[in-house]
């Protein structure tokens, strides 16, 4: 699925909400758009399983930041995007086409449509900025 | 369209087109009429077939960079109807080089 600055900073943007750092965003991020397997630590937060994802994390994670992508994950993550291993592997073997119109239904890219006319509007978009 | 407006159109190029048709829809805009949008709306899709039908991808977006950005008109994807066809023919184009398009 290729998206557009505008759909892309639109994403970022709630990241930015929940003060999501950027080396947790831009793996969520890949997950959701391009369905890119997140990894062992992430695969297990999104799968709710929280032995893994301790047993799997990085030395350097806070968890502050961890706090930030769980509040980000409850307010702002489709629930076909996460919960449990096969609702992971699901979304990862989803086409794009099904991808992007659930992404676009739940708010977090804007439609073809929407791009393409802000795209012929040049609209100005600024990226969020993420620590 | 006629063949002799056909070919006028394909000599003197998008860029003359681009123009022309925004000024013609702009004329319809200023009309002060409660329906004035409803007018827009269909001269847009009658101007739309034409490009799509005489223009390539580069020079149809050209075109309707000019409408949007020159002539600011107030075009609405979801009342136009040709949309859809433009939305197939060249809207994987646009998506696929936003940079290009918004900065050229």
């Amino acid at each position: 699925m290729n998206i557009t600055v505008y759909s892309r900073n639109r994403l970022y943007e709630t990241f930015s909400k929940w003060d999501v750092p950027r080396d947790f965003a831009d793996p969520m991020a890949n997950y959701l758009i391009y369905g890119y397997e997140p990894g062992g630590f992430f695969t297990s937060v999104l799968a709710n399983d929280f032995f893994a994802a301790i047993s799997r994390s990085h030395p350097s994670n806070t968890v502050e930041a961890l706090k930030c992508l769980v509040g980000w994950i409850n307010d702002c993550m489709p629930s076909e995007v996460f919960g449990s291993y096969d609702v992971v592997a699901d979304w990862v073997s989803y086409s794009p086409t099904e991808r992007r119109a659930i992404l676009e239904r739940y708010g977090l890219i804007y439609t073809e449509q929407e791009e393409i006319m802000l795209t012929l509007r040049s609209e100005s978009t600024v990226e969020p900025v993420l620590y | 369209m006629t063949e002799h407006q056909r070919l006028i159109a394909l000599l003197k190029g998008p860029d003359w087109y681009a123009h022309e048709s925004g000024k013609d829809l702009l004329a319809v805009l200023n009309q002060g009429k409660r329906k004035r949008y409803k007018s827009l709306n269909s001269t847009a899709d009658k101007h739309l077939s034409t490009i799509m039908d005489l223009f390539d991808k580069e020079q149809s977006v050209r075109i309707l960079k000019t409408w949007l950005t020159t002539y600011s008109l107030p075009l609405d994807p979801n009342r136009l109807k040709t949309f859809d066809q433009l939305h197939e023919q060249i809207g994987e184009f646009i998506i696929d080089n936003t940079a290009t398009i918004k900065s050229y």
